[in-house]
Parts: C-alpha cells; sequence; structure tokens
C-alpha cells in the first residue's frame, strides 16, 4: 500500500507540463482580465455651493452616518483628526500609509466599486487630478463658510483642492549644533567632521528640493554635503530619531511633524526653514465618488478647508506648515506659494530616473 | 468470480465449491501465483510460478536468501502487493484471481501479519495495539477488553497493557505484535522475518515460544526467513525459495537430509564441497584422490564433473598416516589442518585445507598438529553428490 | 550511501498492469468510481489547489507581458538595475550562507548539550524568529549608531578604541545588514537541519570515526553529506525568503548603494501613473530565481532514498559539553536578548536619547500603546488571522504530505504539482504577494473587497509554503509497515490516515504551526495591501509607528508584539507537546 517513491527517474515532461497547464489556464484568465486601468468613465463632478438650508441636511446625514474613513499619507493624523470627532461627534477612522501603498490600494477600490475610503488626502497630484477628470472624484459641496473664505475660486472647477503645503525643514540637535539660514550655510561654515544626515533621493519632492539647491548654490552642493561625515537613511524616522539621540547634528530633508513631536518630549532638537530655495510637498484632499459616507466626506473635506477647522489643525501639529488661509492662535506658517514643489508632468519616471544617474547616485551610491 | 452462489456446504470438496470460508479447506492456496515487474529497463521476475497450499493448522516456513521473492510472495497474500497472475485462495475463498480481475483489499483478507520491524503503533499503548484489529472489525468493547487480555496472557505480557512500544524489550515487542496479529483469530498468520532483528539468545527463546503458541493455539503460518536453522526448527513444511521460484519443498528432515541442488545444499549449512571429477577407480579431485568412492562414481562417464558437499559434523580428522576406521564406510580425502577455532557450543571446529578448498570438521583425533596432514573421513551415507544441479547420490 | 530502511524497496505497482479492486459487484459506474475515483479525487484537489495559488500569480506577472513585452524590455533602462539585481542576488546568497553556516553550527552545539537542557537549548537558535525583524534592526541602530549607539559608546571606553569619535562598529553598513538579515533566518534553517542531525548523529558517524576519521572529517564525509536534502531544503527556502526582503536594506542601507529590488519596486509606486507593469517586470526576476532555485534543488538532493538513515541508533554519542550549553546561550543572548534589551530600554524613554545618563524613563509610552483600541484591535486581528490561516493550511498541508510520501497513493503528475504549487507563493516577493491577491480576489467571482476573508486568503498565500515540508518530514519519517500493519489489521485507508498518519504527524504539524504564527503575527508588507479601514494588524500598525517617527513608539509595540508571538509560540507547543521543540 505505501509505496517508496521511484527515484528521479522523475520524467521531466510531466513536470514541465503542469507548469505549462497552469500558465495557460491563468493566462488564459488574465486575458479577460482588465489591467487596473479606468473603471467606468463617467464624467467630472462640479463642485457646488451650498446654501444654510441644505449644509444642516448634509451635517444631519453626516452625523447620522456617523463615521468617516480617511486615506491618508500624512504622519501623526491622529490628533489632528481627533479635532474633528471633537468638534463633529463623527468618528474618523484613519488608514494611514505611504503614498505608494495607498494610490494602488484607491485605485483599486475604484475599479471594483469597493465601499473603502471616503476621503483621501495624499501627495500624489496627478492621480487627484485624472481621478476628477473620470469623474472618481465626488463633487465637492462647499459650506457657506467655506464659500466666504473663497474656495469656490480657489477650486476652478475642480474637486480636489490643495489645502496644505510643508517645506523640507533644516533639523538640528540643540546641543551640538546652531540654527543656519541655509544648506550654503552650513557649507561654509560647519567643521569637517559635522555629522549630517540626509533624506535618500528616489521621491521627485526631496529630488526636486535637491535640485533646487543645485540651482541656487551650484553644481557641486551635494557634493560638498557628502564630504561632511555624512549619512544617507532612507526615511524621516530614524533620521529624526537620529538627531535625537546625537547621532546627527544637522538632518536636511526633514519632513513636517517630526520634530514638533519630539520638542514635546524635551528631545534637544529644533528646525528652520530657509528663506529661500524651499522645496516641498502639496495635499490636495477630496471625497470619493463611491464613498460609503459621502455626506461624512464632505463634513470632513469642509472642515480640513477651514482656517479655524482642520486646517488650523494642521497648521498647528504639522510644522513647519504652509496653508492658503491664515491662521491665528498658532505658530507662523510659512507664506502659501513660498514651498516650490515639482511639477509632476515633468519629472515623470524616466527624468527622475536619469536626474538620480546623473546626479545623486555617482556621490552616493559607490 | 465463481458462477456458484455462495452456498458454504463442508461436505464438498471440489474447486467448484463455494468460495466462502469453509474451515476444512486448504488455510492458502496459490496456484501459478507470479509477480512481474520492469526496473531499469529488464523486466524482472519478482516470483514465478509459485503453487503452494498450506493445510489449516500447518506451519509452513518459507526460506531462502535476500532477494529470492519470499518477502514479495508473503506480501501478496496480504495483500500489500498485486501479483501479476496466478490465483490466490484463503480458506477456499479467492483474494486474488488475476484472470477475472479480482482483488480483495488488504483489509478485507482476515490474515494476521507480524513484521520484521514488529510495527507497533508508537502513539498508542500495548492495549490499544493489540485491540486495533477488533476495533477495525466492529467488535463490541466489553468483547474486545476480554479477548485483548486473553491474547496478552497467550503471550505472557499481560503485565505490559498500558506500557507504548518504546518502552518494550526487542522480545517483548514481537510478542505484542504478534497478540496483535492473533487477537482476531485470522484465517492464515503471516511472519515477515519476525526474528531477524533480535539478538541471538532471544531469537532461540522466541523460537520455543513461537513454537509452543502454535502447538495451543493452532492457527495456520506461513513464515518466512532466511536462517536456515530457524526454518528447520520451526517448520511443519520448508518451502526453499530461489530466485522468485520454489528450489524445494518437503518436511524439514527430508529436506535437510536430501537437499535437491548445490543451491539447496549450501543455504542449508552444508558448509563444505569440492569439485570431482569421475576417475578411473572412483572420484578425483586435483590435488588427489577420493577413497572410497567407486560405487558413487560407477554409471559415469570418465571426465564427469560432480560436486561433492558434506556437512561439518560428518567430517572426521585423524592423521595421515592412521589406518581407515574399522566398520565404517568411508569416504576419504587428504589434507593439510590449517587451524583449530572454537565453534558453535564451545567445541572445536577444524579448519582444513584440500587441495584449496577450505573444509570444515567437527571431530578429530587428539594430537593433530597444525600443518600437519590429515585424513578427513566422512560416511559415504553422508555424502552429496550433485551433478550440475542434480542431486545425483543419495537418490 | 545507500542503506535502506525497513525490510524491502518495494516496487512502484503502477508498473504493474494494475489491478483495481473491483470485488464490489454489479454496475459499470460503480466500478469506475472505486476505480479511479481515487485518482479523480487527487487531479481534483491539484487543480483546485493549483488553480487556486498559481492563477494570481500568473495573472499579476502576465502584465509584464503585456503590450508585446514593454515592461521587460524596458528594464535594462533603469538606472543601476544590473547592481539592483546583483545586489539582491548577493544579499541573499550572502545572509543565506551566514544562515547555513550559524545554523549547522549551531545544531552540532545544541547536539552536545547535556540532554537535560536539549529541550531548551534546540529552541534557542529559533528564538530570533519571536522578535519583529523591524524591531530587531532598530534595536541593533541603538547599540550601533556610529555615534551613539550603546554599544558603540561602551567600546570607546575600551583603551584601543579610545581614540574613535564614531564606531567601532557602524550599523549603517553592508556588513551589519548581511549579518542581521542572515542571523534572522538562522533560525528558519536550523529548524530543518537539527531534527535531521540528531538522526544522522548515531551510528552512521560512529562508524566513521571508528574508521579514523577524525571528528572533522567524519562530519564532513558523512554528516554533511547526509545532511544535504534537509540543508538544501531550507537554504532554498530561505534564499527564497532573503531574496524578498528589504527590511534591513530599507532601515540600514540606501547610504551605501544597497538597493534591492523590492526596494525599487516601493520607488516605482511613488510615481503616478503607477507603472504596473513595470512593477510585475521588476518582480519576474525574482519569480525566476526563485523557481529556478526550486528545480535545483530537486536536482540537487535527487534521489530520496540515498539519504534514508536507519532509526537513530545510539552511537558516538559526542561527550556532552557544558561549554555547547554556553555557547547557545550566548547566540540566545546576542541575537536577541540585546536588541530586545535595547528595544525596552527606548521603549521607557520619552525618545531615543544617546546620552545613556540623560535619559528620562517613564512608562508613559508602554501605557498608552497598551490601552490605545488600535493596538488591542490588530493585536486580536493578529491572532484571530493567524490561527484560522493556519487551520485552512495545516490540513491541505497533510494532504499534500501524505501524496507526497506515499502514505496515499497519488498520481505522479498530482505529486508534481502539489510541490511546485506549495513553494509558488515563496517565490513571490512578499512585498508584491499583497498586491497580487489584492488584484485577483477583489474582482468577480470573488469580490472580497474589504473583508476579513481577503485576508485569510493573504495569509493563506503566506504560509502555504510552510505546511508542506515538516509533515512531509513527519510522514516520511513513519516506516512503511506501520501503515501495513493497519491494512492488514482491517483498517481501510481512510481509517489508516486516521489513526496512524494524522497522530504521528502531530510533530510535523507543531512545527509548521510555531512558524506560521511567527510569520503571520509580523507581516506588514501583505496585510498593508489587504487590510481594510478600521482593521489593523500588529505588523501594519508597527509600520505606522514606524513612519510616524517615534522611535519609543515603535519601541513599544515591538515589546508587545514579541510578547504575543512568544505567547502564541508557547501554547502551540504546549499543544504539539514539549518534544515539538526539539523537532521545531
Amino acid at each position: 500500500m505505501r509505496l517508496t517513491a521511484k527515484a528521479s527517474q522523475a520524467s521531466p515532461r510531466r513536470r514541465w507540463s503542469a507548469v505549462v497547464v497552469a500558465a495557460v489556464m491563468a493566462l488564459g484568465l488574465s486575458a479577460c482580465g482588465d489591467d487596473g486601468g479606468a473603471a467606468s468613465q463617467a464624467t467630472q463632478a462640479r463642485p457646488q455651493s451650498v446654501s444654510e438650508a441644505d449644509w444642516n441636511k448634509v451635517l444631519e446625514a453626516a452625523k447620522s452616518e456617523g463615521t468617516v474613513v480617511v486615506y491618508a499619507s500624512v504622519d501623526n493624523v491622529e490628533r489632528t483628526f481627533g479635532e474633528f470627532t471633537k468638534a463633529y461627534g463623527i468618528n474618523v477612522t484613519t488608514v494611514r500609509a505611504p503614498t505608494g501603498e495607498l494610490i494602488p490600494r484607491l485605485d483599486q477600490e475604484i475599479e471594483v466599486g469597493a465601499k473603502g475610503a471616503d476621503v483621501t488626502t495624499n501627495s500624489q497630484v496627478l492621480w487627484f487630478d485624472d481621478k476628477d477628470k473620470q469623474g472618481q472624484l465626488a463633487g465637492l459641496k462647499l459650506s457657506p463658510e467655506a464659500v466666504k473664505d473663497g474656495w469656490e475660486a480657489r477650486l476652478n472647477g475642480s474637486n480636489h483642492p490643495l489645502y496644505y503645503s510643508y517645506p523640507f525643514s533644516i533639523a538640528y540637535n540643540t546641543h551640538t549644533a546652531k540654527p543656519v539660514k541655509s544648506v550654503q550655510e552650513i557649507i561654509d561654515t560647519a567643521a569637517p567632521t559635522t555629522k549630517i544626515g540626509m533624506l535618500d533621493a528616489g521621491s521627485p519632492s526631496i529630488d526636486f528640493q535637491y535640485q533646487t539647491w543645485l540651482d541656487a548654490y551650484g553644481p557641486d552642493t551635494l557634493k560638498k554635503l557628502s564630504k561632511f561625515n555624512t549619512t544617507v537613511l532612507p526615511s524621516t524616522t530614524p533620521l529624526s530619531q537620529g538627531l535625537a539621540a546625537g547621532e546627527f547634528d544637522y538632518v536636511l530633508g526633514m519632513i513636517a511633524g517630526t520634530i514638533n513631536a519630539l520638542q514635546e518630549k524635551d528631545a534637544p532638537v529644533d528646525q528652520v526653514v530657509p528663506d529661500a530655495n524651499t522645496a516641498g510637498v502639496y495635499y490636495p484632499i477630496a471625497a470619493l465618488a463611491n464613498a460609503g459616507h459621502p455626506n461624512a466626506a464632505q463634513v470632513f473635506v469642509n472642515w480640513m478647508l477651514d482656517p479655524n477647522g482642520g486646517m488650523k489643525a494642521m497648521a498647528a501639529n504639522h510644522r513647519p506648515a504652509s496653508v492658503p488661509l491664515p491662521i491665528t492662535g498658532v505658530p507662523p506658517t510659512v507664506p502659501w506659494g513660498a514651498v516650490k514643489t515639482y511639477d509632476p508632468k515633468q519629472w515623470t519616471k524616466q527624468y527622475t530616473d536619469a536626474w538620480l544617474a546623473k546626479e545623486w547616485n555617482p556621490i552616493f551610491k559607490k | 468470480m465463481s458462477t456458484n452462489p455462495a452456498i458454504v456446504d463442508p461436505t464438498l470438496t471440489g474447486p467448484s465449491a463455494a468460495d466462502e470460508t469453509d474451515p476444512s479447506r486448504a488455510g492458502a492456496s496459490l496456484v501459478g501465483v507470479g509477480k512481474k515487474f520492469v526496473s531499469k529497463g529488464r523486466d524482472v521476475q519478482a516470483v514465478d510460478d509459485i503453487n503452494l497450499d498450506v493445510n489449516d493448522g500447518e506451519y509452513v516456513v518459507i526460506l531462502g536468501p535476500s532477494g529470492c521473492g519470499k518477502s514479495t510472495l508473503i506480501r501478496c497474500i496480504a495483500g500489500l502487493e498485486q501479483p501479476t497472475v496466478g490465483t490466490i485462495r484463503l480458506r477456499g475463498r479467492a483474494v486474488y484471481d488475476a484472470e477475472h480481475s479480482l482483488s480483495v483489499k488488504a483489509n478485507d483478507r482476515n490474515v494476521g501479519m507480524v513484521f520484521q520491524s514488529y510495527a507497533l503503533w508508537p502513539h498508542m499503548t500495548v492495549a490499544k495495539n493489540v485491540e486495533y484489529p477488533l476495533k477495525m472489525r466492529r467488535v463490541a468493547k466489553r468483547e474486545r477488553q476480554e479477548r485483548v487480555t486473553e491474547i496478552l496472557k497467550a503471550v505472557e505480557c499481560e503485565a505490559l497493557a498500558q506500557r507504548l512500544p518504546a518502552e518494550l524489550s526487542g522480545g517483548q515487542q514481537q510478542r505484542i505484535a504478534l497478540a496483535r496479529a492473533l487477537v482476531s483469530e485470522p484465517g492464515i498468520l503471516l511472519l515477515d522475518e519476525p526474528l531477524s532483528n533480535l539478538d541471538a539468545l532471544l531469537r532461540v527463546s522466541l523460537r520455543t515460544e513461537l513454537l509452543r503458541l502454535h502447538r495451543t493455539l493452532g492457527y495456520t503460518a506461513l513464515h518466512i526467513t532466511h536462517d536456515q536453522e530457524e526454518a528447520l526448527e520451526m517448520g511443519d513444511r520448508v518451502v526453499l525459495m530461489r530466485e522468485g521460484r520454489i528450489e524445494q519443498m518437503g518436511p524439514p528432515e527430508e529436506v535437510y537430509a536430501r537437499p535437491v541442488s548445490p543451491y539447496a545444499a549450501t543455504f542449508l549449512g552444508v558448509r563444505n564441497r569440492i569439485s570431482l571429477t569421475v576417475g578411473g577407480d572412483g572420484l578425483e579431485h586435483p590435488a588427489g584422490v577420493v577413497t572410497g568412492t567407486s560405487s558413487l562414481a560407477e554409471g559415469y562417464a570418465k571426465g564427469d564433473q560432480l560436486e561433492m558437499f558434506v556437512r561439518n559434523r560428518d567430517t572426521h580428522l585423524s592423521s595421515a598416516s592412521s589406518a581407515s576406521r574399522p566398520g565404517r564406510d568411508d569416504v576419504e580425502l587428504e589434507g593439510t589442518l590449517a587451524q583449530i577455532v572454537l565453534g558453535e557450543g564451545g567445541r572445536r571446529q577444524y579448519l582444513l585445507d584440500i587441495g584449496g578448498s577450505q573444509w570444515f570438521a567437527q571431530h578429530a583425533e587428539s594430537d593433530l598438529a597444525l600443518g600437519s596432514s590429515v585424513k578427513v573421513s566422512v560416511p559415504v551415507a553422508s555424502v552429496l553428490l550433485y551433478q550440475g544441479e542434480n542431486l545425483v547420490y543419495p537418490q | 550511501m545507500t542503506t535502506t530502511s525497513g525490510t524491502h524497496a518495494h516496487q512502484l505497482d503502477e508498473d504493474a498492469p494494475s489491478l483495481r479492486p473491483t470485488g464490489v459487484p454489479g454496475g459499470g459506474l460503480r466500478r469506475l468510481v472505486t476505480s479511479y475515483g481515487g485518482k479523480i479525487a487527487w487531479y481534483a484537489f491539484a487543480a483546485a489547489l493549483g488553480f487556486a495559488v498559481v492563477t494570481p500569480i500568473v495573472v499579476y506577472f502576465s502584465r509584464a507581458f503585456q503590450n508585446r513585452a514593454a515592461a521587460i524590455r524596458a528594464l535594462p533602462d533603469i538606472p543601476g538595475i544590473r547592481d539592483i539585481i546583483i545586489t539582491t542576488i548577493l544579499l541573499a546568497a550572502g545572509s543565506t550562507v551566514i544562515a547555513a553556516v550559524f545554523a549547522v553550527v549551531l545544531a552540532s552545539l545544541v547536539l552536545r548539550v547535556p540532554p537535560r537542557y536539549r529541550g531548551v537549548a534546540a529552541f534557542l537558535p529559533q528564538l530570533p524568529l519571536v522578535v519583529p525583524p523591524v524591531a530587531v534592526i532598530i534595536g541593533w541602530i541603538f547599540i550601533f549608531a556610529p555615534s551613539v549607539g550603546y554599544g558603540n559608546t561602551l567600546l570607546r571606553r575600551l583603551p584601543s578604541f579610545e581614540n574613535l569619535t564614531q564606531g567601532p562598529i557602524n550599523v549603517y553598513s553592508v556588513p551589519a545588514i548581511v549579518l542581521v538579515t542572515g542571523v534572522d533566518l538562522t533560525g528558519i534553517v536550523f529548524a530543518f537541519v537539527y531534527a535531521r542531525m540528531h538522526e544522522i548523529s548515531g551510528a552512521l558517524v560512529a562508524a566513521a570515526r571508528l574508521s579514523g576519521a577524525s571528528a572533522f572529517r567524519a562530519f564532513m564525509t558523512v554528516t554533511l553529506p547526509l545532511l544535504r536534502p534537509s540543508l538544501v531544503a531550507g537554504l532554498v527556502v530561505v534564499f527564497l525568503i532573503g531574496l524578498g526582503q528589504f527590511t534591513a536594506p530599507l532601515l540600514l542601507g540606501s547610504g551605501h548603494g544597497i538597493d534591492v529590488l523590492t526596494t525599487e519596486i516601493f520607488r516605482i509606486r511613488e510615481s503616478y501613473p503607477i507603472d504596473y507593469a513595470a512593477t510585475a517586470a521588476l518582480g519576474l526576476p525574482l519569480l525566476v530565481i526563485g523557481l529556478l532555485s526550486i528545480v535545483i534543488q530537486r536536482a540537487v538532493v535527487g534521489d530520496q532514498r540515498r539519504y534514508v538513515t536507519q532509526a537513530s541508533g545510539r552511537g558516538m554519542g559526542a561527550r556532552p559539553s557544558h561549554w555547547a550549553l554556553v555557547a547557545v546561550f550566548a547566540y540566545g543572548t546576542i541575537t536577541v536578548a540585546l536588541p530586545v534589551a535595547a528595544i525596552t530600554l527606548v521603549a521607557f524613554s520619552s525618545f531615543w536619547n544617546g546620552d545613556f545618563g540623560a535619559i528620562d524613563f517613564n512608562t508613559d509610552q508602554v501605557r498608552a500603546t497598551l490601552a490605545s483600541p488600535a493596538v488591542r484591535q490588530a493585536v486580536t486581528s493578529s491572532v484571530l488571522l493567524a490561527v484560522i490561516a493556519a487551520l485552512i493550511v495545516l490540513p491541505l498541508g497533510f494532504l499534500a504530505a501524505l501524496a507526497m510520501s506515499g502514505v496515499l497513493r497519488a498520481p505522479r503528475l498530482v505529486q508534481y504539482v502539489l510541490d511546485l504549487v506549495f513553494i509558488a507563493p515563496l517565490a513571490v516577493p512578499r512585498a508584491m504577494l499583497g498586491l497580487t491577491v489584492l488584484y485577483v480576489f477583489i474582482r468577480p467571482p470573488f469580490g472580497l473587497y474589504g473583508t476579513f476573508a481577503l485576508f485569510v486568503v493573504g495569509y493563506v498565500f503566506i504560509v502555504l509554503p510552510f505546511s508542506l515540508r515538516s509533515q512531509h518530514a513527519s510522514l516520511v519519517g513513519v516506516h512503511a509497515s506501520l501503515f501495513e500493519a493497519a491494512r492488514v489489521s482491517g483498517a481501510s485507508q481512510f481509517r489508516a490516515v486516521l489513526d496512524i498518519a494524522l497522530p504521528l504527524t502531530r510533530r510535523g504539524m507543531t512545527a509548521a504551526l510555531a512558524v506560521m504564527v511567527i510569520l503571520l503575527s509580523h507581516d506588514f508588507a501583505v496585510s498593508v495591501m489587504l487590510r481594510s479601514p478600521g482593521n489593523q494588524v500588529m505588523g501594519t500598525l508597527l509600520y505606522d509607528f514606524y513612519s510616524n517617527g517615534a522611535f519609543p513608539q515603535v519601541a513599544a509595540m515591538a515589546l508587545i508584539m514579541t510578547l504575543v508571538t512568544s505567547v502564541l509560540l508557547a501554547l502551540t507547543l504546549w499543544i504539539g507537546g514539549r518534544s515539538a521543540l526539539e523537532n521545531l
């Protein structure tokens, strides 16, 4: 009954035929399948300004929905979004993931019509443009307050307003380093043994920052920076944590929110935003057309556009912040528009790859 | 399948009788059983044209070296392997019939089997091991327990009931394996080299055990082994196998006294052999003459080749100059005493050299010096003579 | 080495003109079913499983072939792609080699530990698996960050290092990355190797020694060759895992040109529109290498019969040595206790403070983490998912093991398919596995988006490869005669499997379950793709904490994860029996 398997008198043909059969079946299936492209070619929704009465209806509906699901790539948003719950009594379920993870998920959800995200905010501006054109973003309903704040004009027919941006800051360890006005100052004045941490190039936003410096301070800038006691790390966490620990004196390419959090814990860190040649990241926000909680979504977006609501919370918790409207009661924000950012049409993957090959890899990827 | 309806009538004895189990019929009946398979592109006949009837209550021992097919045969009977031709009947019931594409599953054949490695299930206690066949046959719990206790008593292992196999010695394991095989009172008990894994002393004592049990319980048994002593001691009948075929079959005494071929002789422990040529006066070997063989050489042409086989215990040594043993009809050769070793039972074995062949003798005159010439005497009645594959003396 | 087990090598009945049991009278159909029913069931099983597992993988990777393989043709244009591929392979290879050496050395050591402590000693090399990799790496960062790492600070007190301002050990370096990854994988190779060495180290080695071989030569000429199938199998698995590894390179490596394929895949997702075909194309080399490794393994291992040894047999039991115990404990301490201690330190600080004396200790972070509902929900989800996925996968593995060990007769083709199916998910880089599952299973006819079931599917994919091996090993180690005895005693095939095979596979099942529990409770790469809003698992939560930028939070979560995994592991072992410790 029990068989002792014969040796590798294996008939290779049989073995490979199994693989081939499986492959053929699956390829057949894939022929039927679609490639995550546009689902339904609906038309772009139109934003609308809503009357007080209608807005109240939206508010009512939102409250009975009771929850809003937000997909965000911004760090540390729990506290900020918590303010929304405090204000409206509506729970916020946050799905936080880096933009690169978020986009595929959103695309899949849209394609399948799944009710996942109600609202999303991430830094991929082009994605918002595309989805809007395809009618995948909900038509934004502007509350009377929002209209008063001038959002109609700013929207300009789109449904994904920019509500927040941050510039890359230069962070420094307050025990071992002093604030500087620019990277040039570091290059000029810092000792050769100064420990510098730099955010690894790769994503267009930071690449653009580095290119901006090259344009402003000369083509040798990156090379000069590499001559210090420089370490390149792939994300901000080890950089900021390292800064607090004393592993670094300066960190270039620090993103918003991290240093504040450390400061609250009395870590010896601080940051400066140079006046000029500063690049950063812009964030649109939008409600999705097939949101499961459409009214809560609208309320949330409006809250984020409110200089006394979400925008204020962002300005307070995610510093250095740059927001389109003046905010009171928080430390000064960077003037809107002062933060440069990359043109996504220019910085395609090919362009970015070429830039890396020319400017970054020869210096830092030996 | 038989065309007759299934009527159990013990008076019917013909082959067309019912194929229901009939206790009066042979315990096992094999007709033309053979198994062929292809290995590395060649045909191998593992078992070839086996015809064997095991009578009810008989203890048959199949003897043969590794690879002779005895294991395959017994596994075919158990249903663990399939023959390619032939029929097998157990207690009159056909369990395998090549022509009619009949093969009863192993778990329906009602055989008991004792494996060489005991095959006790390590995660079950002794009691659970032994009760398993009864459980499979849906015997009620109370009765199961009774029968288990009974059989454990019979093999004198009652106290071990709650132990795990890992805690048992080899001999105990074998007894438990036996108990498990017997507990369901199978039509036939198959034993696959049951004693081979035991050390010599245990082997001997367990042999006695098995004999005793067989006498008491009276089951039909088919026992395979490569140990000729075991075969001769235990069997009612001995079947010697060679390369898939039956070489010789018969009661132990007969097989022992008259091995039917040189192969059989060698296997049955006849160690001394020498090639002889028929000469003028009798038989000769390259280094000399074998006296006393004139009668043996009768009827052969000069130059014919014969093989002589002699047992150790029939071999006597005396000094070269001594006279032939009086009153004995001996065959005599000359050789040189090479060595004296201590053999079985503390008895001396004498190693001698006869024209290049090495012989063992068990009996010797005293004071034989190593290296001296000796006279080797063998009673002519104890000689085995072969021409080719055939036994020519004794007839 | 041609010792064969048991009695004889029984020939395959398939070669003889087969006779099927047709004692069933009447009905051609009934006859057909009993004759071929078994075969049909096997084909159905293999086909269903094959389809379910292989199809999504093929579907996803077929994207690379669209537009006449545009993405593949574009591969060479990626800057540094050649270096990236080489780095990926080298990193995997390097860490595999380290894992192999460590595992074999550790196994040898454990065998020399006095029997009393052997259970514990056998477990120690696998202990590192219990701590989430992210946590381990962070722990090492705390210890060996060049300027302020605690370890470096201490080392610089020594006279030979006094003059240094940094180091002497730099965790942000290639050797560190390879070493860390290697140690992480050692536990897995050890599991494959230890049980096997245990079997071998008996009479066979004794025979070699008595023939005059020194201990080393005996090891090289007897133990190692006999170890080959287990070792190669373990190394292949570990190599495949290593190919998909990105944690260490991600956390430690980008400054040294340690870019691996997976980090490149992440980069592609940064741009828009996302070139999915390109991600598939990038994953393709890994897939191919993965499949090649599997083929090579089969070829190298060859005839399994050559490696069958007689059951243990007492041999030259190496003199038990307490030093062996010390060495094994030292390994456990260095690889686990140190990083965990570092993490604990940071968990109870406000922030990672390199100035040891100035650390502000408090329990805030830990308490906040423990109280967090998100953490509780994540822990519950992780545990539930791990258990459910394991419960699904174990029986599948058991059935496949039955087929492949020969306990149940299954057509050769079925065995090959099963072999392929069970290893296939491992050939897909973990970072892509999630996307693969997502892509296929949210569409009709499945429509599993946002469901718990989707998660379960993804987790099943992760652990499927681990459910077969140890169960197969268990069954192969069961002598054929045990099943034959059951059959002859009247048991049908089904009962024989139930009464004999199943109980005797317990160890293998436990081992598989333990590995699964560990892998699943730490998973991030797949979970991040499949989770639904409000539904986190421990791995994604940990990563969230990491991106949110606070090491103490990460540290606290890591400690919780380690605790949960340890508890799960302990439960598994308790169920599976203490002896499973040795055979993990």
